[in-house]
């Protein structure tokens, strides 16, 4: 009886002194990022990385974080949730379980409107081709939550479980269905996926999984997830642009024109300061240049021309609401070669 | 034995046991205390609301087992449901973060080092009216391959102004070696030279072919009132000229004939004009352009030989630069508004092709006047490419 007792008042204790760690460390991740950005955008080189530390504002920077990365915000939100979801309908003693695992303990603390928030978030930033699994995590969402709080009243927790994921998924499928084909025909695969499996699954995701298995199923994948999401984030960080990709017409005296393309820096009285693909460094006299041009990012997202009803496969809700200017021919200049030849 | 009980080890030890046992005797398992109290106690009011509690919890408050058996058949499947779920996710962002899969046009380009080069070098024939002919008047370059040359600098995103063509001989198409107007070598980024596609010149160094942009055959041209010809056999032990280091040179070798080898096609016609040659033998779409320059003077001949000449552009051993050209070709393949291949063909060889008949009246056949098929290229994305559901 003692025994019991005593693990019952440690564990939480525990786990707030690991919460507080977690606490600090979070804030400190934007900036290690920020910082790891600008070094690898430097190419290592010290006094170039001082030389960008000293131009590039930080607003800038954190303005390219919260572009890249807001998708993922509601992402860890709603995959907590349902994760956790699953763990507590799954485990004999919810409160057993929410011991255990700061999963189960998330999704049971998780108010109701940091969801609510997360699926709105989502539903404007995330690409099309994933609002069927959007879909799918608030079914699976709705039907854990009533699951977990009314487990008695069975009729309203089968029409919400079983009745309601079935119907939203077919009237889904039936939505995207001509997406799927057009992807289907083009031989994107993926897309096609991403598009018709999610509906399929989610009456699934609505209850209770074996309970032996639950923890192996829900607790340890995300603590994988959260293992890796730091190295991911990082990766997507580090290729999202910071600095004005450009190209410059120089000429020197008589020499025919030339063009520098790379990465703006900064322009001060005296000289244009640009950063070359290869990390090098080039400070060019304001005299000597002859136009300058902003260039499109050279590796664009993947623009797929698979659209359901209309709405491109790859475009947010955001991203097609909002006006965009449409690139539609290349400048020679970003491609090294001057405006005018001859 | 049995006597010295009292005072000895043994009976310490046996009184021992005997203590424990009673002690063990003593211990009382009581039953848990009652929390509820006596009823008796209970007045007639609180009797009514036990009993509505009782019922209450009859209704609402079922054991554990009964709420978690709660579509637990459906369970094993969940659990799939969840592993298919988890699967997808892990492979999704392999995808979305190490890239794997075809590159894109971005990665071939950056490969192929398109985006350094100032200009575009390209060789091209010079003296072949219809397919690549520069005017030694002004300078203009005119032709099939020259326009099949312009669509591709276009997707490559040179403007015209960039593209330099020079003219390159036969058997400098595999160095990719061509010559300026002053005679200096000019090492050019691809051939677009009527350069058939086949085995041996594969397996060159320095010799990547593209998809085939333009089929044709290979014919003969006579001067005018020559008899009647239908292979090159009727040719044994005359002359025909034909272009060294070409495909139609195998075949008019196996044919018998006296063979004429010229760097060019222009002094062939010449060597025909001045009787020393007894007719000339290449592809038809070059031999097509002299015909309907000279329709009056020379005899153009269907030959019947069923080989296709399939025409490529070499890219020398850059192979990013093949995946470009290839996409550039199937772009004009299959997208319906792209119609820059038609327009080089309705341009340059369909006026030829009504003048190419030979004395009996029937057309000679110069190329096929549909581009070649040419398969997807292996690219991560086909930004124009239209859905056909």
């Amino acid at each position: 009886m003692t025994g019991v007792q005593v693990v019952v008042d440690r564990r939480p204790r525990l786990r707030r002194a690991q919460l507080n760690w977690l606490l600090t460390a979070l804030p400190a991740f934007p900036l290690v990022l920020l910082v790891l950005r600008l070094w690898y955008l430097s190419r290592q080189d010290l006094p170039t990385m001082l030389l960008l530390v000293q131009y590039i504002s930080p607003l800038g920077m954190i303005s390219a974080l919260v572009i890249t990365l807001i998708w993922t915000v509601p992402a860890v939100v709603l995959v907590l949730r349902t994760l956790g979801g699953i763990l507590l309908v799954s485990s004999a003693d919810p409160d057993a379980a929410a011991r255990r695992s700061l999963l189960a303990l998330t999704a049971l603390r998780m108010p109701d409107w940091v969801v609510l928030l997360a699926v709105g978030l989502a539903g404007f930033t995330w690409q099309m081709r994933m609002l069927p699994t959007l879909v799918m995590l608030v079914l699976a969402i709705l039907g854990l939550t009533a699951v977990q709080r009314y487990p008695h009243e069975r009729r309203m927790v089968f029409v919400v479980t079983i009745v309601v994921p079935v119907v939203v998924g077919v009237l889904t499928l039936l939505w995207v269905w001509p997406g799927i084909r057009a992807a289907l025909s083009v031989g994107q695969v993926g897309t096609a996926v991403l598009l018709g499996v999610p509906p399929l699954l989610a009456w699934l995701l609505t209850g209770p999984v074996p309970p032996r298995a639950a923890r192996l199923a829900t607790h340890w994948p995300a603590v994988g997830a959260a293992l890796v999401a730091p190295f991911v984030v990082g990766v997507v960080f580090l290729r999202a642009p910071v600095l004005p990709n450009s190209a410059v017409e120089i000429r020197q005296g008589t020499a025919p024109v030339q063009v520098i393309r790379g990465q703006l820096i900064t322009v001060d009285d005296t000289t244009t300061t640009m950063l070359q693909r290869g990390g090098e460094v080039v400070f060019v006299p304001n005299a000597q240049v002859l136009s300058k041009t902003l260039c499109p990012e050279p590796v664009r997202p993947q623009q797929s021309r698979v659209t359901v009803r209309g709405w491109a496969v790859d475009q947010s809700a955001l991203g097609w609401a909002a006006q965009t200017r449409p690139v539609t021919g290349v400048d020679p200049r970003c491609l090294g070669r001057p405006l005018n030849p001859r | 034995m049995g006597a010295p009980r009292r005072d000895g080890g043994p009976v310490s030890t046996m009184d021992d046991d005997s203590e424990r046992a009673a002690v063990r005797k003593v211990v009382v398992r009581r039953p848990p205390r009652q929390r509820t109290a006596p009823r008796r106690s209970l007045g007639a009011r609180e009797k009514r609301g036990e009993r509505a509690l009782t019922r209450l919890r009859r209704t609402f408050g079922r054991p554990d087992e009964v709420v978690r058996t709660w579509g637990a058949s459906l369970a094993p499947w969940r659990l799939a449901a969840l592993g298919v779920v988890i699967a997808l996710v892990i492979g999704f962002s392999w995808v979305q973060l190490f890239r794997v899969g075809p590159p894109s046009i971005e990665d071939l380009r950056r490969e192929a080092g398109v985006d350094e080069w100032r200009i575009l070098p390209i060789g091209v024939k010079d003296d072949q009216p219809g397919v690549a002919y520069r005017d030694p008047r002004d300078g203009r370059w005119s032709g099939f391959d020259i326009d099949v040359a312009y669509m591709i600098a276009e997707d490559l995103g040179f403007r015209r102004e960039e593209v330099r063509f020079f003219g390159i001989e036969s058997e400098d198409r595999a160095r990719m070696e061509a010559t300026d107007l002053d005679g200096k070598p000019a090492p050019v980024k691809m051939v677009i030279a009527s350069y058939s596609i086949n085995k041996d010149r594969e397996d060159m160094p320095n010799v990547m072919f593209s998809q085939s942009y333009l089929h044709t055959e290979q014919s003969v041209i006579t001067l005018k009132g020559h008899d009647k010809v239908a292979s090159l056999e009727e040719f044994k032990d005359k002359t025909v000229c034909t272009l060294s280091a070409s495909t139609s040179a195998a075949t008019a070798q196996s044919s018998g004939a006296v063979i004429m080898r010229r760097n060019r096609v222009s002094e062939c016609f010449a060597e025909l004009d001045s009787g020393r040659a007894d007719a000339v033998s290449t592809d038809a779409a070059i031999l097509g352009g002299f015909k309907a320059l000279h329709a009056d003077r020379y005899d153009h001949w269907d030959l019947g030989d069923d080989k296709t000449e399939a025409w490529g552009v070499s890219v020398g051993a850059n192979e990013a630069l093949r995946d470009l050209v290839n996409l550039t070709l199937y772009r004009s393949y299959a997208d319906p508004k792209d119609s820059r291949w038609e327009q080089a063909y309705e341009k340059n060889i369909a006026p030829e092709a009504v003048l190419n008949v030979d004395p009996e009246g029937k057309p000679v056949a110069l190329a096929r006047p549909q581009q070649p098929v040419t398969p997807r290229p292996d690219v991560r994305e086909l930004p124009w490419e239209d859905i056909t559901p």
